[in-house]
């Protein structure tokens, strides 16, 4: 049986990102650093181990997601974002029905092999964009992607998500070519802050201030684009800091 | 012959950060408001989005949100047998203009003065007996004290959401600064690593590091108007950039919605006052005459005219317009133009060589740590020979190349070994700068210009200013300082910044012009009084940093934002119900 | 599966990207990386424009800039003779090394171009009304009557007479070393022009040669961010919330233009590629 990691006390991913600082400041080196293994990520994506746990079942085996069961896309995301999402998923920071319990059941080395996986699959193709989508839905979408929103005090995504949505910062997803349902589910969790993962509440300040048409509208011009490969990092050269942070700290996974 | 328009109560000279505040406060008192803003509107959404708002040649070089010259400048020299001659570009200083001017582009550093500073006169005589500064160091007292300023402090650091730590406590905050009636609205900014060696070396000198007071707001905050400030996100585009993210405290986020939303007030853009009208015998102003957006002279008459225009172009527009005795060096009487001052810099370049990686572009307009060890009213000048002093600090506000690529001072300028030079020390090189103060001097002073004049006919304003020798002193024992700390730090390289020979209008200073409208209790020696109040025309007041009698050692916003509002207090408490002078002379 | 090789040639950090591609790259460009010894005219083949929206789809192994080599770009401002003067004196401001381009593969021609042909060459900005006062004492900052356009007509005219009379030489033809002594000369004032002071003209230059090094490849110069990759600076990023207070992050993200943002990838009804 897989062993339940011991994340109890919560690691939030507020918390992450203050280890991410503290393992970086620290005089002394992490005990035991865990490297991201993409070839152990695919033994967990297609569930060698744990085969009711298998992400390939939603996500696939090629992190294509699924467009009509709102399933994200993870191929090719920052593997610090997908990482840090999937401790979210198992602390509470950001709870999930169907996420909570797999994250769980995850070592935390499980975790980052898993994150490493999805993020090197750079060439999985995008699906065919949906025919049917209002072309004015789609340019509404794209101001308030590239401008913002005047009236309703909101700044344009592409600050944060970068050029045709593909990610900026190592801990901001990409959402270019991201399914439309997911997207909007995501902004409307960050509205009703059901689901946080969110740190200075950001997004729940910038949901909060978009109507359901506004998002909607970003939801579907985002699907559309094919972005830039700015968040395929390359796992052996990231930052140690960056990977540093994933490590438990508080020693209970003994994996 | 001018069109007329019908008569308001109260008409501002700008549409920056000090109109905001007044604006916006009258109206409310229920004075219909009109503020005259010669540029155009500008908002978050769109004007300052990124990634077009993150183009370093486009806002930092070609000073895409700055006054344009061409229009207006004013002329310069250092001394009064010299010729002035035009600043032709903007250099020195960056007056911005359009709806919220300078505070548009503004860094978001929030200080507030040490308490001596508005009564340096006789405090300096009292610690340090008369004749410790030479009279030709013609510092003044403000006629207003720290304390009676401390509750309006308070208020336009909530305006702003200034992050920072509690003064005097043993958390860490400025054990320097006056009293503080609460604690900064919100937490201090973040701590990247060149911050965190200065803070350690300072700390481990015996001095007293904090966060710099920062109006970059650190969380989602809303102030007392309203307005909703967002996280800064630390991009390094932050002093002459707009701010994308509603983070970077300017009046469009944090003062102008409070404003506009009031249908007494009205920005009028587009506008270009040039003269304010006045009745001198009956010791009154009658409105302002402005180009307006079609071109056209037109003539606004108001009960009130508040003149909110940048720093020292308020009192030029008094002298354009004939208001009050212009100031003549030559018999050092006179008032309108007397005691300009400026900034007065020490500080060290800190080189790591490589050994390091500091990032400097990830930053924030007030990101740093600061010491005011070395300010005027931390530290006893007895054995020092001279006044003043200043906040010293690191900060990491820009990393942007075409300013930022630091090279040791004896790379050659160009050619391979200048291009080795940029590529080794860009990530790895600091800056301590001590920003001291600036005493007035009897020659340092604006008039205006007898052979030029700006594209509406005017006269420009003529500036005179050089280092006095009182800041010469200071400015070389600041450097030495900073030097003293750049090797404390372990660096490979400390290279003193020193103070130039004479002032250059040329290379980038600071935009902390102050002066010339000075405030004081004696209206032999001051323009307005201690409430803002010109003392030759009761219905005129006049706000910004020319009312300063000297600069002290900090950024100056702060102590504008406050005097805004303990004037606007006095302005709807007394004058408004009995309008005449207020203080009697 | 094995682990994908991501190491796209595109986004490599930094370092790695210089050495091998950049040289590659500058060989494809027509640049040889070390001092040239030919004419100027053929080895300082002008950069093309700067690179388009977004990264190219480049095959692994290309150079950063996936293009056969430069064709001369559309010139503005400048002739042919002018336009020789001054790659060859950028050429030598930020030379070209065995690790970075130099100035000349970055397309700073180009950028000065555009800008003496716009606004800023024609004085935006300037108060340029008389009377004017050339010896002025520096402190009182520029005081000539010549748009920057004019600086650089003037100057380039002016600095190619002297040196043909001294050195019976084109400028664009000397040599290295002749040419860092010409510069020299006219940095230091040294040098005698009819208009305007060689010191103005060498800083003009040289100022603009920074800028069109430094500047967003929107702008003409920095071709593929190369000065950027240099240095370690992201560029147009607008985030560094979570990384700021990092200490001695290597921060190895692509850098991004302005120009990035301006490719539309929006595929309507039955158009799709990736």
């Amino acid at each position: 049986m897989r062993k339940r990691s011991a994340f109890g006390s919560g690691i939030a991913a507020v918390a992450v990102v203050a280890a991410l600082h503290a393992a970086a400041q620290s005089p002394e080196p992490a005990a035991e650093v865990l490297t991201p293994d993409a070839e152990r990520g695919q033994a967990v994506a297609v569930g060698a181990s744990a085969p009711d746990q298998a992400c390939m079942a939603c996500h696939g085996v090629d992190g294509a997601g699924d467009a009509a069961a709102a399933f994200p896309r993870l191929a090719g995301q920052s593997f610090v974002y997908l990482a840090t999402t999937l401790i979210d998923f198992a602390s509470g920071e950001r709870p999930h029905e169907i996420m909570t319990p797999i994250a769980e059941a995850l070592t935390r080395q499980e975790i980052i092999d898993v994150a490493a996986y999805y993020a090197t699959l750079t060439d999985t193709p995008f699906a065919p964009p949906s025919a049917e989508t209002d072309a004015a839905l789609l340019q509404r979408g794209g101001t308030i992607a590239a401008l913002g929103l005047a009236p309703a005090g909101v700044q344009g995504c592409i600050n944060c998500h970068g050029p045709d949505g593909g990610g900026l910062g190592y801990e901001y997803p990409a959402i270019g070519g991201q399914h439309a349902a997911y997207l909007a589910a995501r902004l409307h969790a960050f509205k009703t802050a059901e689901s946080v993962g969110d740190a200075q509440a950001i997004m729940r300040g910038i949901a909060s201030r978009l109507s359901d048409e506004d998002i909607a509208a970003v939801a579907a011009y985002y699907a559309a684009l094919r972005p830039p490969p700015l968040a395929q990092d390359d796992i052996a050269e990231l930052p140690p800091q960056l990977i540093d942070a994933f490590n438990d700290d508080d020693g209970e996974d003994a994996e | 012959m001018a069109v007329r328009l019908p008569e308001i109560d109260v008409v501002l000279v700008g549409g920056g950060m000090t109109a905001a505040i007044v604006g916006k406060e009258l109206a409310e008192a229920g004075q219909r408001v009109v503020a005259l803003e010669r540029g155009q509107m500008r908002q978050t959404v769109p004007d300052f989005q990124s990634p077009t708002m993150h183009d370093e040649l486009t806002y930092s070089i070609r000073h895409a949100l700055m006054q344009n010259p061409e229009q207006q400048t004013i002329t310069f020299r250092n001394r009064p047998d010299q010729t002035p001659l035009p600043m032709r570009r903007l250099g020195s200083f960056l007056p911005g203009e359009g709806v919220g001017g300078a505070m548009v582009h503004w860094n978001g550093v929030t200080w507030r003065f040490q308490p001596e500073w508005f009564e340096l006169k006789s405090w300096t005589e009292e610690r340090y007996g008369r004749g410790f500064v030479s009279d030709e160091v013609t510092i003044q007292d403000w006629g207003v004290t720290y304390d009676e300023l401390e509750p309006y402090y308070d208020f336009f650091e909530k305006i702003c959401g200034t992050g920072g730590l509690p003064y005097g406590d043993l958390t860490g905050g400025n054990p320097f600064g006056g009293r503080r009636s609460n604690p900064y609205p919100n937490p201090p900014m973040k701590e990247p690593y060149a911050l965190n060696l200065f803070r350690t070396a300072a700390a481990g000198m015996g001095y007293s590091p904090f966060p710099a007071p920062s109006s970059n707001a650190t969380r989602h905050y809303v102030n007392p108007y309203g307005a909703e400030l967002k996280p800064c996100m630390y991009c390094g585009y932050c002093e002459r950039h707009g701010c994308e993210h509603f983070a970077k405290a300017s009046p469009q986020v944090s003062i102008l919605p409070a404003a506009l939303a009031n249908p007494n007030f009205e920005m009028r853009t587009g506008a270009w006052v040039t003269r304010i009208e006045h009745d001198p015998d009956a010791g009154i102003v009658t409105g302002v005459t402005y180009v307006d957006a079609a071109g056209r002279e037109v003539f606004q008459p108001a009960s009130m005219v508040v003149l909110c225009a940048y720093a020292y172009h308020n009192a030029v527009l008094m002298l354009q317009s004939g208001i009050g005795q212009p100031y003549d060096p030559a018999t050092q009487t006179g008032t309108v133009g007397r005691n300009y001052c400026y900034q007065t810099f020490g500080g060290a370049t800190v080189f790591f060589d490589g050994t390091v990686r500091f990032n400097p572009y990830m930053g924030a307009g007030a990101l740093g740590v600061v010491i005011d060890d070395f300010n005027n009213g931390s530290m006893d000048h007895s054995e020092l020979g001279f006044l003043g002093g200043a906040s010293t600090s690191v900060s990491q506000a820009s990393g942007r190349p075409i300013a930022f690529h630091p090279v040791p001072g004896d790379t050659p300028g160009w050619g391979l070994a200048w291009k080795e030079a940029v590529r080794r020390h860009y990530n790895s090189t600091l800056s301590i700068s001590a920003q001291g103060s600036s005493l007035p001097h009897p020659n340092n002073y604006l008039g205006l210009d007898r052979t030029y004049t700006d594209a509406f006919g005017n006269p420009l304003g003529m500036l005179t200013f050089d280092f006095p020798d009182n800041d010469r002193r200071m400015a070389a024992f600041l450097t030495e300082r900073c030097v003293e700390i750049g090797e404390a730090m372990g660096a490979s390289v400390v290279e003193g910044n020193d103070l130039a020979e004479h002032y250059s209008i040329v290379p980038y200073q600071s935009t902390h012009n102050t002066g010339g409208t000075v405030m004081g209790a004696d209206p032999t020696t001051s323009v307005v009084n201690r409430y803002l109040q010109s003392w030759d025309c009761h219905n005129l007041f006049v706000m910004g940093a020319g009312v300063f009698p000297q600069n002290a050692g900090y950024n100056p916003t702060g102590t504008v934002g406050a005097l805004a509002y303990w004037a606007v207090d006095a302005i709807k408490n007394q004058y408004l119900r009995n309008p005449g002078p207020l203080v009697q002379a | 599966m094995t682990k994908r090789d991501t190491r796209d040639r595109d986004r490599d950090a930094p370092s790695a990207l210089s050495r091998r591609d950049l040289f590659k790259a500058a060989a494809a460009a027509g640049v040889v990386a070390a001092v040239p010894t030919v004419a100027a005219g053929q080895e300082s083949a002008p950069a093309p424009s700067a690179s388009p929206a977004g990264p190219p789809a480049a095959a692994p192994g290309a150079g950063p800039v996936a293009q056969a080599p430069a064709a001369r770009p559309v010139l503005f401002f400048f002739n042919d003779e002018e336009a020789r003067f001054v790659e060859a004196a950028i050429d030598r401001l930020i030379p070209a090394d065995p690790e970075w381009p130099g100035a000349v593969w970055a397309g700073v021609l180009t950028f000065i171009d555009r800008q003496l042909a716009g606004p800023y060459g024609d004085g935006a900005k300037t108060y340029l009304a008389g009377p004017w006062t050339p010896d002025a004492p520096p402190e009182q900052g520029y005081q000539h009557r010549y748009t920057p356009a004019e600086i650089f007509r003037i100057g380039i005219a002016e600095v190619r007479a002297h040196v043909t009379e001294t050195r019976d030489a084109e400028f664009a033809e000397l040599g290295a070393d002749a040419i860092d002594a010409v510069l020299t000369a006219l940095e230091a004032g040294e040098i005698e022009l009819p208009s305007i002071p060689s010191a103005l003209f060498f800083s003009v230059l040289l100022d603009n040669t920074v800028q069109g090094w430094f500047a967003d490849p929107v702008h003409g110069g920095n071709r593929d961010m190369v000065s950027w990759r240099m240095v370690g600076f992201p560029g147009a990023y607008a985030q560094y919330l979570e990384t700021v207070d990092i200490f001695n992050l290597d921060y190895r993200r692509e850098p991004v233009s302005i120009a990035d943002a301006a490719a539309r990838a929006v595929h309507l009804g039955g158009h799709h590629e990736h």
